[in-house]
């Protein structure tokens, strides 16, 4: 039995490019700069200086520059789009830097006056002469080198390359340079040299990349736009890691919750035992020591009572309290016997929970509250010779 | 992760963030509302334990008073529910309107030591000097059978005869204290 090949999916991220064009194929230029605030933006005073010396027209012109800030020169580099074929175009839209190999130089600390670096690639060899120290290249001269050419042959155009430049008191022959894209995210360059590695943001060298300008800004729009996503899936991603740890405490305190729970249950029976003892007790410490003497209420409230009134009911509402429905036909009657039942000393108040007169006839609801001493609620156990007897 | 997030296009990175974002959201806002009820019964399940250790801490406290309840009390002469109804119609009888009692005995609380015992009495249509002569009988049987509420009310068409309902309690001592 044959087994299928189980394909899991796997967490690939894009080759990230890094083209470099042959320098001489370029055509490089120092020009002059002035201040920003007068003549506007580097790329501006760049761009004007192309159109005047460039020998194709601008919009068909790939190009590049390189300055320092505050510099007052600027090298520029420029080719004719047309030198490059549809094939060999068509992975620049996804590469990370396409630029001339001298730019490889360009983003190295600068060295000092008089110096010229001598750069030999596959195809080409470039001469890069430093006039001054302000860190940009003052000359440039690049030939091609056919694959078949001999040594000798290449001498002779390093030593003419480097009399082109003029005035070149140090010459420091530089070794080739890989250059590779950093990490996806990391938005750096990595250049190799010799063995040792530099670093350079992609927002630093794009002045050096020859693409289109206004691509090179939405590029950059791109990565501030990625930068965010990030950030924002790293918030996500943040949060929902908060969440598992909360979700476990959120467990944790369940199964606290539990505990308490059974505690509870298991104390329940004992203290509803407890509960009930203790309201018992109270209940038969108040049939023991007190009594209910609704008699000696009625008997009470009856004394002032007018003849027209008529008790309908009566509630012991207390040991101390009387509720009392009554009617009468003589509506005068209740306040006189309200008064009456005030004036007493047996009581303490009286008021008049409802009073309806329908007619003649008035129907009251009256609540009367008595002394304490009014009548004897205490209730003693008596001698056991009076009880059988 | 960062490298391979980067290097998706513009659409999955933006799903991605949807996704991720969306599932923080509804998580979150679940678990607060479960967490804000689990926080809840935590501290209301802890409010009753805190009361139940109040009760179990008066325990002591509260038996010894429920014994010294009812500790002057002779437990020959308390009265269970069944006794307690039988004394309340041979207390009617005695008092001639023992044909207009009708009692009802309620449930019987009980702890350990004592049960307390409630049967509701109402009285139909009886004379004023019966009422009194039955209420003056049952209050020489105080303290053990006590009336805990009493209304009294006239007959509409009579007023010469009277509606009495009582809710008479008695203890009743079930263990030495």
């Amino acid at each position: 039995m044959s087994k299928l090949p189980l394909k899991l999916p796997v967490l690939q991220t894009r080759t990230r490019e890094v083209m470099i064009l042959p320098d001489h194929l370029f055509f490089m230029r120092s020009v002059a700069l002035t201040d920003e605030a007068e003549a506007g933006p580097v790329a501006d005073q760049v761009e004007l200086a192309l159109e005047g010396m460039a020998p194709f027209p601008l919009s068909q012109t790939l190009w590049g520059y390189w300055t320092k800030p505050g510099g007052d020169r600027a090298l520029v580099f420029a080719t004719y789009q047309k030198r490059f074929t549809v094939e060999e175009m068509a992975d620049w839209a996804d590469a990370e830097w396409v630029t001339p190999a001298l730019s490889t130089l360009l983003v190295e600390p600068a060295p000092a006056p008089a110096t010229t670096f001598i750069l030999t690639g596959e195809d080409s060899m470039t001469a890069v002469h430093f006039g001054d120290d302000s860190g940009v290249p003052t000359v440039v001269r690049a030939a091609a080198i056919e694959p078949e050419t001999s040594e000798t042959e290449i001498g002779k155009v390093r030593e003419q390359l480097i009399r082109e430049c003029g005035g070149s008191t140090s010459v420091r022959d530089m070794t080739a340079v890989t250059v590779k894209a950093g990490a996806a995210g990391t938005d750096e360059l990595i250049i190799s040299r010799s063995g040792e590695e530099a670093k350079v943001s992609v927002d630093d060298a794009q002045t050096l990349d020859v693409r289109d300008h206004a691509e090179l800004v939405s590029r950059r729009r791109a990565r501030v736009r990625d930068a965010w996503l990030w950030r924002g899936l790293v918030a996500a991603m943040v949060t929902i890691l908060l969440a598992g740890i909360a979700e476990l405490s959120l467990w944790g305190t369940s199964f606290y919750q539990t505990t308490l729970n059974e505690q509870v249950q298991v104390q329940s029976p004992i203290v509803a035992e407890i509960e009930t003892a203790d309201r018992l007790a109270s209940r038969i410490e108040e049939l023991r020591t007190q009594r209910l003497r609704p008699f000696e209420m009625i008997s009470i409230v009856d004394g002032p009572r007018p003849d027209s009134i008529i008790f309908l009911r009566t509630a012991a509402t207390g040991l101390h309290s009387l509720e009392i429905e009554a009617e009468t036909d003589d509506a005068q009657a209740v306040n006189v016997y309200v008064s009456a039942l005030n004036d007493m000393g047996a009581t303490e108040g009286v008021e008049i929970l409802n009073l309806d007169t329908r007619g003649s006839l008035s129907t009251m609801r009256l609540l009367v509250r008595f002394s304490f001493d009014a009548f004897d609620t205490t209730a003693e156990i008596e001698p056991e010779s009076e009880e059988s007897a | 992760m960062r490298a391979w997030f980067i290097s998706r296009v513009a659409r999955e990175k933006l799903l991605l963030l949807l996704f991720a974002g969306a599932a923080a959201v509804l998580w979150i806002s679940d678990l607060w509302e479960r967490g804000r009820l689990t926080v809840t019964e935590v501290r209301e399940t802890r409010a009753v334990l805190q009361t139940q250790a109040q009760w179990l801490e008066a325990k002591s406290r509260i038996e010894a008073e429920a014994a010294a309840a009812v500790a002057d009390l002779d437990g020959s002469r308390t009265f269970n529910s069944l006794r307690l109804s039988a004394e309340l119609s041979t207390l009617a009888k005695n008092a001639g309107i023992d044909q207009s009692l009708r009692s009802e005995i309620q449930p019987t609380e009980q702890t350990a030591q004592f049960s307390f015992n409630t049967v509701v009495v109402t009285l139909n249509r009886v004379e004023w000097t019966s009422l009194l002569s039955f209420y003056e009988e049952l209050s020489q049987r105080a303290p053990y059978i006590g009336i805990e509420r009493f209304t009294l009310g006239s007959v509409r068409n009579n007023p010469a005869e009277l509606n009495a309902n009582l809710t008479v309690s008695s203890v009743e001592i079930t263990e030495s204290p």
